[in-house]
This record gives C-alpha cells, structure tokens and sequence, in this order.
C-alpha cells in the first residue's frame, strides 16, 4: 500500500487548480482605475481611505489569486502575518523619537 | 500498518482544498516553501521603510508639495507594466503545469517586457527629476522617495534575472516548478509597487 511521502516534491499532486487569472487581472485593473479617481475627491480624508483601501484589496487579490497564498498552508500566513507584525512593532517603537520631537528640531 | 501511516494515506487521499488549508509547511514542496519565507523577510525590509516614511509623511505634511512633483501618469503606466506582468507570469506557470514550454517561455518573455518597460519609464522620471534639482539629497521626502523606490527597482532587476535564468531551463524542459518560483517574487516585486504608487505619486 503507498504511503504519503510529505518530503517529496510532486508537481502534479501538488497542483491544487486555479483562479480564474484574467477575471481578477480585469478586477485590479478596475480597482486600479477608481484608485485614480479618488486622487480627484476633494474631501482628502475620504480620498486617501480610499485610495489606501483600494490599494490594500488588490495587494490581497495579487496573494490570493496569482501568489496562490489561499491554497496554502495556514502557517505560510503567519509567516507573513509575523513580518507585518514586526513591523507594527517596528513602527510603534519609534514612534516617539518622530512624532514628538519640536517642528523645529525634526526639520 | 501503523496508526501514523494509516493517517498520513487518509490525509494522503482526502484531496479537497479544506485539506490543503490543514497541512503543515513540512508538507510543502521546499523550493516554495523557501520563497515564502524570502517573501516574509521583504514583508520586514519593505514593512519597516514603508511604516518609517508614513511616519515622517504625517509628521510633515509640507512633504505633499514635494510628491506633487513626482509624475502621477508615470506612476500609473508602471503599475499597469506591473499588473500586466503579474498576469503573464502566471499565465507562464499555468503553462509550465501543462508542460506547454512554448507557452511558459512566451509568456516569460512578455513578462521580461514589461519588466524592462517599467525600467525605462523608471529612468525617465529619475532623469527628470534630478533635471529639475530633486536629488536625494535635495530634502527628506527625495531621499525616502529615492531610497524606496531605488531598492524596489533594484528588487525588479533581480526578478527579471531570476526569471531569465529560469526561463533558459524551461526552454530545455528542465526545472518547470521553477516557474512558479520565480513568479511567487515577481508577484512580490508588483506587491510592493502596488503600495509605493498611492504612497508616493497619489497622496499629495
């Protein structure tokens, strides 16, 4: 009886099929074209949610649909996740030495 | 037979994608699992420069007469060569699953297009912008915009070796999972432009 080997590499067994490529090229494309647009809003606020938001819904379409990344493993996600917390931690670290240091000083 | 073996043909047989989502990274192929953690250490590299410049652009909102300068269509035609790119390039290790050579290869070739396309336009607007007097030095906002968009070019020029050096193994019909390495970076590389273009030529 053959046992599952998981340390050997399989191309045809590892093929899990695929999203449909052009539909979600075409769904960034759009997405991109509206990300164009909102740089035309005159409520700023509104413009940048915007523009990031849609920023950050084709940066997922590209992992999901053409990165694969929802056919894999769920710790390749924390793989990533530990990156993107890292930098949160990063980020928040020096916070103070940017943001409350005087205008004057900073510049 | 064994418990542990009895399991592992089960997990072995149950092929719905459910299944794929439970196993562990030891059951991937290493060669994709080594770019996935590549990819997680340039979440870091590109994380940390990223979230330092947000800080120091609402730190200093006069920055937004700098960015006015940087070229907004020229930004947009590069992340369309990028988008397009990404789509090729998967279409490419769609191909090199069929074992359609022809295809993967044509299909790496156009992606190598797009890359030298996003490359020219890039040249132009350094060109430009150092004309002008924008030079790294010229003031904060140039030396990060410089800096990030320096090292993701550099970062293009190493996925379009990777994948010209892939690509003359396909040709032959060797190492097709290759492929789909090189793509996983290339898609990286359309990852990261994808959140520089609103940072740096959308956001005034």
């Amino acid at each position: 009886m053959a046992i599952h080997n998981p340390t050997a590499h399989h191309p045809e067994e590892d093929y899990h099929g695929h999203p449909n490529y052009f539909k979600t090229y075409f769904i960034l494309l759009t997405i991109f074209g509206l990300s164009l647009a909102a740089g035309f809003l005159d409520n700023m606020l509104m413009a940048i949610l915007l523009i990031f938001g849609m920023a950050i819904i084709k940066m997922m379409y590209v992992a999901n649909n053409f990165m694969h990344l929802r056919f894999e493993p769920v710790s390749v996600w924390f793989a990533v996740i530990f990156g993107l917390v890292c930098c949160f931690i990063f980020y928040f670290g020096i916070y103070p030495d940017i943001m409350m240091v005087p205008l004057e000083v900073a510049r | 037979m064994s418990s542990t073996a009895i399991a592992q043909e089960e997990h072995a047989q149950d092929t719905s994608p459910q299944a794929r989502r439970r196993v562990l990274m030891a059951d991937m192929p290493k060669g994709r699992l080594a770019m996935w953690w590549l990819i997680a250490s340039e979440v870091v590299i590109f994380g940390g420069l990223i979230a330092t410049y947000i800080m120091f652009r609402l730190r200093h909102p006069e920055w937004g007469h700098a960015a006015a300068h940087t070229s907004t269509p020229m930004g947009a035609l590069n992340t369309f060569f990028l988008l397009t790119s990404s789509l090729t390039i998967v279409l490419a290790h769609d191909a090199a699953n069929r074992k359609d050579l022809k295809g993967a290869v044509r299909n790496m070739l156009i992606t190598l297009g797009f890359g030298l396309g996003f490359l020219v336009v890039k040249s132009i607007e350094y060109s430009t912008e150092i004309s002008h007097g924008f030079t790294l030095t010229a003031e904060l906002f140039w030396s990060f915009y410089f800096l990030m968009t320096g090292l993701h070019a550099l970062h293009v020029i190493a996925g379009m070796t990777t994948i010209f050096i892939v690509m003359l193994g396909v040709r032959k019909g060797k190492n097709l999972q290759r492929v789909e390495f090189a793509g996983l970076y290339w898609h990286l590389v359309d990852l990261v432009w994808i959140l520089l273009f609103p940072l740096l030529y959308i956001a005034h």
